[in-house]
């Protein structure tokens, strides 16, 4: 009986592998015919569509949905998870995105560039590879289609980066990304508002008397309410790169007005790109009072001693929990409203240490080195001209960065756009509203990660593009008695950037010409990538060295190994490139 | 009676510390193995905060439902599901039948050239060809975005044929031949006499096969397009994407806001919820093709 049913089931099996791997053949002759669908020829994936596979949008009122393929590098969701962006998308264009899955390290990117087809519509990161993509002839010249992309040439803020792409590649083969002012980064130094107040908002003149002040927090408050030690600060190490330790240089580098990152490792220069580029391992090296600045929150007993292992994950789960006295990062004023408003109200807001230069408006002109662009074997090139152009609207800007009107954001009397309750009550507090077509209203930024223009970049209209990235009108709307009491003491302004803003001091316009500033060569980029992993290794030993006797050996080892790999060589690359972007940049500056 | 007791006599002191020992040893090893699924299970259904602190170790605390209910919400959840169901059954019946017929016929002598073929196989097992020509031949082969870029490229396992190979030559061979001298070809041989006794390594085989096919995910990222083919694991890598996705946002700073701050709390319970949907499947394998793993890699392997 058993040997008969076994006989049976490896029959039954067999057949149905055999009829599956049949009908699985099938498909590719029917893919690959199904290259021509655009043209009106509902392919396989249509067809597939049309079975319910997903939610395909109904043909619009003239003919057919077209289905372009897409690759978003950086970006992680496909296009199908915000049903009603892939619906308005079939009413706009009469298209269908299909993305590829993003691979978290861009693996995809090369085979694609291999095997010579890119997807329909697709976003590059960086410029070799798109430098080899118009080498091997996979990109269409937009300029050649001009008519069809009057936002792009018709727009006075593009015309930078315009004649940037095309004096690099010979051609405007793809469209830079990421264009024009960006309103900082993000850095606003936050520190517990109670517990500096308690203290008598003792004056802080430099980074130094900054951990002073936070000694005596914690002597106020050593642990949290359920019973956790309470740091000054904390660090992480899962973004470190470039060469340095990164919270040692977004700690203190950033807060002192210098930049880094985008520009070389192993040098680094004013954020507005005044003086001289020095040399990062310098015993006057503003990277070493970094260390040493760290070093000392340690020997204090201020630094989070999980740093060295800690993700940032865990730096923000901690930070929510209350257990760091201050942090670089905006993001902490969004503090927990029933904490804020309670009897005993407590929470984080800025506090500037008097010497800080913060860096804001960074200037890009001729945009960052990702870029959109169109295959030269696109299946509708109509299609995708006009989303491209499209997606650098005015229209399609506000879609893209804000959702639909009505939704989370409205016009206020005053015909001011803001943020409406719908918002407040869902994506503030971490539940993303959901369109009654599907899918969130926000985040779509996970499908695309970056577009034409920074969010935090004003549009036509006057306002930031991304109506949420401008936080203090979140923290006006969301007011509380800590921040009541903050404004009260902060000359009645509700951020410190307004105060500074205001005042004309403690902020540092970031230099244009970094984004000019050419990657290094391969056999650089080599030795600076042996050099900085030594970097970082001894960067967070020091940071944890015993005594001041360590910290200095561990610096002069450093120093000597970085100068055995070839660090001159190095610095002295770093230097020829700025100075190259220098004059480079003049070209598109204005 | 009189034997059992001497034999519990005898055994001494250092017998008994072995035994302690030895279970001890194993009881942690099996902890070792069973604690990253609790682990797991039990930061799925507790308060997202507090998981997202790190307090979630050994009990569950804030027990809540709500992190299977919002992952059951997912676009295209059902769909992936069925995907990946449907390659992890075609896959592994396929690769099964390619294994079986194979490595039987790698056991005939008057296969001809036996041993180039052999050896031709086993040399993809220590060469592989990379990520780009790998792509550039699944290309070529049109299977791009097809159902059959998950089934056909896993049709021969070296390593599978081989314990196939190795198993059939360990059935005697007089059975094979007692059925020759009744007239049975190849295929009756195999059917009817090699299948039935290759039961263990046949299983083991599924087995192998079953996890394969249920974890792969980077052939989905790599070969197809859109959520027509998206598997399940797709989905979970793509939700372990996102935390580094909303750290790079972070960190180049072009949008910080408060709500991608609670995303990524909310993200940390996805992942782990997420994670134990993925896995929870292939667990429920496990125990009934256990019986014959463990004897079907033995035999299959010895000789290999």
């Amino acid at each position: 009986m058993r040997k008969k049913r076994f006989k049976k089931v490896l029959a039954t099996l067999t057949g149905m592998a055999m009829a599956l791997s049949l009908s699985a053949c099938q498909g590719d002759v029917k893919e690959d015919a199904g290259t021509g669908q655009a043209n009106g020829e509902v392919g396989e994936d249509q067809a597939a569509k049309e079975d319910g596979a997903h939610d395909a949008p109904e043909p619009g009122g003239e003919g057919e949905i077209v289905t372009l393929t897409c690759y978003f590098q950086n970006g992680n969701n496909g296009v199908e998870r915000y049903p009603w962006f892939e619906k308005y998308l079939g009413e706009k264009f009469g298209l269908y995105l299909e993305s590829r899955v993003q691979s978290a390290d861009s693996s995809l990117l090369a085979p694609m560039l291999a095997s010579g087809e890119l997807t329909d519509i697709i976003q590059i990161g960086n410029k070799t590879d798109v430098a080899n993509a118009v080498a091997g002839d996979m990109l269409l010249d937009l300029e050649e289609y001009r008519e069809q992309l009057p936002h792009i040439f018709g727009n006075e803020k593009y015309q930078s980066a315009i004649q940037y792409a095309k004096d690099t590649f010979g051609g405007l083969y793809m469209m830079p990304l990421l264009i024009g002012e960006s309103g900082g980064i993000g850095i606003d130094p936050q520190m517990r508002w109670d517990l500096y107040k308690e203290l008598g908002m003792p004056e802080i003149p430099d980074m130094d008397s900054l951990l002073d002040v936070l000694k005596q927090m914690q002597e106020l408050e050593p642990e949290t309410a359920e019973g956790l030690p309470v740091y000054g600060l904390g660090a992480f190490n899962d973004w470190d790169g470039n060469g340095v330790m990164y919270c040692a240089f977004a700690n203190y580098m950033v807060y002192r007005g210098f930049a880094m990152e985008g520009f070389s490792w192993l040098a680094y220069l004013k954020n507005d790109g005044s003086g001289d580029v020095k040399y990062l391992l310098d015993d006057d090296s503003v990277y070493k009072e970094a260390l040493q600045w760290f070093f000392r929150a340690n020997q204090l007993g201020l630094l989070d001693p999980e740093s060295a292992t800690m993700n940032y994950e865990g730096y923000t789960a901690k930070a929510g929990n209350a257990q760091y006295l201050s942090t670089v990062w905006d993001w902490f004023s969004y503090g927990d409203p029933d904490a804020e408003n309670g009897e005993e109200w407590w929470g984080h807001a800025s506090v500037w240490p008097e010497d800080v230069e913060v860096p804001v408006s960074s200037e890009t002109p001729v945009g960052a080195s990702n870029c959109i662009g169109i295959s030269s074997k696109c299946a509708d090139v109509d299609k995708a001209l006009a989303f491209l152009d499209w997606y650098y609207s005015e229209e399609g800007l506000d879609l893209l960065f804000n959702g639909p009107e009505g939704m989370l954001w409205e016009y206020d009397d005053s015909g001011k756009r803001i943020l409406s309750d719908l918002y407040y009550e869902n994506d503030y507090l971490g539940n993303p509203y959901q369109h009654p077509d599907g899918g969130n209203v926000n985040n779509l930024r996970e499908f695309y990660f970056d577009i034409a223009v920074w969010p935090t970049a004003t549009a036509e209209h006057g306002q930031r593009y991304e109506l949420e990235t401008d936080s203090y009108a979140c923290v006006k709307h969301t007011k509380s008695k800590l921040k009541e009491d903050f404004t009260e003491n902060n000359g009645g302004y509700a951020s410190r950037y307004e105060r500074a803003e205001a005042e004309g001091k403690n902020l540092i316009v970031t230099s244009p010409v970094l984004s000019f500033v050419a990657p290094a060569p391969d056999d650089i980029e080599e030795i600076r990538g042996q050099i900085g992993e030594i970097v970082v290794q001894n960067s967070w030993k020091m940071v944890y060295a015993r005594d001041q006797e360590e910290f200095d050996a561990l610096w002069a080892q450093t120093q000597a190994d970085a100068e055995a790999l070839g660090a001159e060589q190095v610095f002295a690359d770093a230097v020829a490139r700025w100075e190259e972007a220098v004059k480079v940049s003049e070209k598109y500056l204005k | 009676m009189d034997n059992v007791a001497a034999r519990k006599k005898k055994r001494g002191m250092a017998d008994r510390l072995f035994d302690i020992l030895n279970a001890t040893l194993l009881g942690l090893f099996a902890l070792a193995c069973i604690y990253p699924f609790y682990y797991i299970l039990i930061n799925s259904l507790s308060d997202n905060k507090l998981v997202e602190l790190g307090k979630i170790v050994f009990l569950p605390r804030g027990i809540h439902l709500n992190n299977f209910s919002d992952v059951l919400k997912i676009q295209g959840l059902p769909h992936a599901v069925f995907i990946s169901l449907a390659r992890t059954v075609v896959g592994t019946c396929i690769a099964l039948l390619s294994c079986t017929v194979l490595g039987y016929a790698m056991t005939r002598q008057e296969l001809w050239h036996r041993k180039f073929w052999y050896r031709f196989l086993i040399v993809t097992m220590y060469f592989g060809a990379g990520l780009i020509p790998g792509y550039l031949n699944i290309k070529r082969l049109g299977l791009m975005n097809t159902f059959g870029v998950y089934v056909i490229p896993c049709l021969i396992g070296p390593y599978n044929m081989i314990l196939v190979k190795t198993y059939i030559e360990s059935i005697p061979q007089s059975l094979e031949e007692s059925a020759l001298m009744d007239g049975a070809g190849y295929l009756k041989r195999l059917t009817r006499i090699v299948v039935p006794l290759a039961k263990p390594i046949l299983a083991t085989i599924i087995l192998f096969s079953i996890v394969g096919q249920w974890n792969a995910y980077m052939d989905t990222v790599l070969y197809t397009s859109g959520t027509r083919l998206q598997t399940l694991q797709s989905i979970l890598y793509q939700y372990l994407n996102s935390a580094r996705q909303l750290a790079d946002m972070m960190k180049k700073g072009g949008r910080v806001s408060g709500e991608m701050v609670m995303q990524m709390t909310n993200l940390q319970s996805a992942r782990h919820t997420m994670t134990m949907v993925t896995i929870f499947p292939i667990l429920l394998v496990y125990p009934f093709i256990q019986r014959y793993y463990v004897k079907g890699v033995m035999i299959g392997a010895v000789k290999g």
